[in-house]
């Protein structure tokens, strides 16, 4: 195993550990937590402040209950956990854009009870099809810009910005570029260590982690494979945080073999570059407006994940969708209804796999990938098309 | 609490409130009828704005309500259809029923045909509005402009809480009500009757001020009704909202309690207990319910839908209609910050209702209702220092309910408000 790679696989497995060195190291320097799905990290690396992804925690959730339900998702739970926990006192603010009503509640309660870690929610229009849509965004994506000026205690400017629409663009396309790689060529990296090369983005200083991701894609190129026998599989789903590895190998365990997906901690994270023509606040308002991948979160007609799913499961040449469903993720769930019958009708195999903060049985999963995959198997031999399941 | 029905029926209902079940079977009988002759026919997420959709003459049906009704009526196979299209449990109850509903109707899930569904749910929409309170909604309402191939008109409504401030949210609604009067006089081909408008609005203050004086009542020891008598005329400000008889339902109940002043009649037999109820309600049981806690010499006498969807006249202005639409979006307890909720939707209330205790109840599928309920009644117990219990439930699922639990919960709250009292 690379040094590189290892480096990412430490962080994935402790991020949290690996902050509060960050700034035992740099602590002259801000660190801001911000809920990374469909946030405009870049004006925060604009100001000089490291933006960190939050990650949800491994432990069991237990003083969080005294704050919230348990019928949460794992990733909002575990934030709320982390009030009282203490975790989050090494940043210098708890910033999380509205997308759900779940992450609204945990940034109220941290807000209510814990004031100190200073969370502020800010609140994208996300009815796409307003004219009033745009100009609505820039305004809320203005008062993010004072909020964080105010942390950061200068103002940023058009230049700054422009520079980490820079470093953040070459980031996501170091990071496609490994995407790509992968698909062609599955055998070169896990799904497991996959993740831990985005979420180290998700985490690091760009700049750094760009250097890194250089090495990688380098080390990578020299990278002797075995094919690996299985079936191709496209995960997809989780939106906003991370799949438990656990499950990740359990898929690869069972004869799955990943080779593009559309998760949070993967595609999701490096599909939209930002512009580097006119008004900087105008492009992150036009990169969050851009349907690639699809987001439930989001209104619009054209937004339809199942239809991307389908399209790119088909293209990447795969014989199943694997749908990674977090317990509470009603989001998900709803857009789940057109995925069943998308994927039924246009052939392609899929299953649903529910994943919990504090998941019980793996061997439940392990059984339902077993039979997906001798499903799938059993149809390869007889060659016969694939029905799919309604 | 013992499993043997009891001797002795000890919540003495409302017989007033029972008129309301026939106004929504009314309501829902000119909606297919209407439907029928060609007039439209609107779904949606969200009370705030509907009378400026029932001003433009379209049927307006409140999909949570649609869905109640169908927990009430114990009508199984919304849940079923819903499961059939891909459904997980853990998803909004309201949602799933609804859509569910949707499937039924469209033809493509079968039910028993004894059932009439007519007298249980709407007729399919023309269109849906969502008003965005919660994200579900907006994911509810793509899910059936998809399924049903109809328009949908989505008011975005910011969480207003900003450091411990409401900043001005309402001229951003106000705007966004602009844009949903043209959009509704394009559906239906006329001009906009601001005059109508106003009229519901009058409506809609003067049921605001009997569910007031309903409130005052509910202050009385022993109180005249309980909250769960409130809850059966809640149709009067859901379904029935801005209707000319939803006044008049109010006002019969609020004759009928007055009487009951008069008399010395109170909503249970013994009031010992008074508890507030902070959360949702589980629609399938609110009749065992209210026998429940009259057992146990409970009056709960006052709870969150006290606060919602136009609760006080004196913040209903006819004169100016999309302010008052507006406001109500961004001040309800759902868009507020937690203390914020807790001090204009529940301390105002319990403040002056002598209240010993709280139950939260955690409705499992909303995670809109749910999650702030832990702050806000930590909000309110801390200044009137009253204990609270916690209870799960949900809207209309019954799978999330235990009657143990609640019980021993229930019981539990009431053993320590004995104990307090002798302490005293």
């Amino acid at each position: 195993m690379s040094k590189i790679m290892q480096t990412f696989i430490d962080i994935r497995n402790d991020p949290y550990d690996w902050v509060n060195k960050w700034k035992g190291d740099n602590k002259d320097k801000k660190v801001v937590a911000i809920g990374v799905y469909h946030f405009p990290e870049e004006i925060v690396h604009a100001a000089g402040i490291l933006p960190f992804g939050l990650q949800e925690g491994s432990e069991t959730i237990v003083d969080g209950y005294n704050y919230i339900y348990p019928a949460y998702c794992g990733y909002t739970r575990s934030l709320i956990d982390m009030g009282p926990r203490g975790t989050l006192r090494v940043f210098d603010a708890v910033l999380i854009s509205d997308i759900c009503i779940q992450l609204v509640k945990a940034d109220q309660t941290l807000f209510r009870n814990f004031p100190s870690l200073h969370p502020v929610l800010i609140q994208p229009s996300l009815d796409l099809t307003k004219d009033r849509n745009k100009p609505d965004l820039i305004e809320e994506y203005k008062r993010l810009k004072e909020i964080v000026e105010d942390i950061a205690g200068h103002k940023i400017d058009d230049a700054a910005l422009k520079n980490s629409f820079k470093v953040y663009n070459k980031n996501r396309a170091l990071l496609r570029k490994i995407h790509k790689m992968r698909s062609k060529n599955p055998s070169l990296i896990r799904a497991r260590d996959m993740q831990a090369v985005v979420m180290s983005a998700m985490v690091m200083p760009k700049e750094e982690n760009n250097n890194m991701l250089e090495e990688f894609i380098a080390e990578l190129e020299n990278k002797k494979t075995a094919a690996r026998k299985g079936i191709p599989v496209f995960l997809s789903g989780h939106l906003c945080h991370a799949p438990k590895i656990e499950i990740l190998d359990m898929i690869e365990e069972m004869g799955g073999i990943v080779v593009d997906d559309d998760l949070h901690t993967g595609y999701r994270y490096y599909a939209k570059d930002v512009s580097l023509d006119g008004d900087p606040i105008e492009a992150l308002a036009d990169r969050f407006r851009i349907i690639d991948p699809p987001c439930p979160s989001r209104i619009h007609p054209d937004n339809n994940w199942d239809q991307f799913l389908l399209k790119k499961a088909k293209e990447a040449g795969v014989k199943g969708v694997i749908i990674l469903q977090p317990k509470f993720c009603e989001h998900q769930n709803f857009a789940y209804i057109y995925q069943k019958r998308t994927l039924a009708e246009g052939g392609m195999d899929h299953i649903l796999i529910e994943s919990e903060h504090e998941m019980i049985s793996l061997e439940k999963i392990r059984t339902q990938m077993q039979a997906f995959v001798e499903m799938i198997q059993a149809k390869m031999a007889k060659g016969s098309k694939s029905k799919g399941r309604k | 609490m013992s499993d043997n029905k009891p001797k002795e029926r000890k919540h003495n209902r409302v017989m007033a409130t029972r008129a309301v079940n026939d106004a929504v079977e009314a309501y829902y009988e000119k909606c297919w009828a209407d439907a029928e002759k060609g007039a439209l026919t609107a779904w949606g997420e969200g009370i705030a704005y509907f009378p400026l959709i029932r001003a433009a003459g379209i049927n307006y049906v409140f999909a949570d309500a649609m869905s109640a009704r169908m927990g009430a009526r114990k009508f199984p196979y919304a849940k079923e259809a819903a499961a059939d299209f891909g459904f997980l449990e853990e998803t909004c109850s309201y949602a799933r029923f609804h859509i569910g509903a949707s499937r039924i109707l469209k033809g493509d899930f079968p039910y028993d045909k004894s059932w009439d569904l007519k007298k249980i749910m709407a007729p399919l929409p023309d269109v849906y509005f969502n008003t965005d309170a919660c994200s579900a909604g907006n994911t509810w309402g793509e899910l059936l402009r998809r399924y049903l191939n109809i328009p949908v008109f989505t008011v975005f409504t910011r969480r207003v809480f900003t450091w411990g401030e409401i900043p001005p949210e309402d001229k951003h609604v106000v705007e966004q009500l602009k844009e949903m009067v043209k959009f509704i006089e394009k559906m239906t081909g006329k001009p906009y009757d601001w005059d109508k408008l106003r009229e519901i609005l009058g409506i809609l203050k003067q049921s605001a001020a009997m569910r007031a004086r309903l409130r005052d009542l509910m202050k009385l020891r022993p109180a005249p009704l309980t909250y769960f008598d409130v809850l059966s005329t809640f149709a009067s400000f859901t379904i029935l909202h801005g209707l000319p008889e939803a006044p008049k339902l109010l006002g019969d109940v609020v004759k009928e309690c007055e009487e009951r002043v008069a008399k010395g009649i109170s909503g249970i037999k013994n009031e010992k207990y008074r508890l507030y109820w902070l959360g949702a309600m589980f629609w399938t049981k609110l009749g065992s319910m209210a026998e429940k806690f009259a057992q146990l010499d409970v009056t709960v006498v006052g709870g969150t839908y006290d606060f919602m969807f136009y609760p006080y006249p004196e913040e209903i202005d006819p004169d100016k209609p999309l302010e008052t639409l507006a406001a109500s979006a961004t001040s309800c307890g759902y868009t507020l910050d937690n203390d914020n909720a807790a001090e204009i939707a529940d301390f105002r209330l319990c403040k002056d209702l002598n209240i010993d205790g709280i139950i939260v109840y955690e409705c499992h599928t909303c995670r809109m209702q749910s999650g702030s309920n832990h702050d806000r009644a930590d909000y309110v117990a801390r200044r009137l220092g009253v204990p609270i219990t916690y209870v799960t439930g949900d809207f209309v699922d019954d799978a999330f309910f235990s009657e143990a639990q609640f019980d021993t919960r229930i019981e539990g709250l009431l053993e320590i408000i004995d104990a307090r009292r002798r302490g005293k």
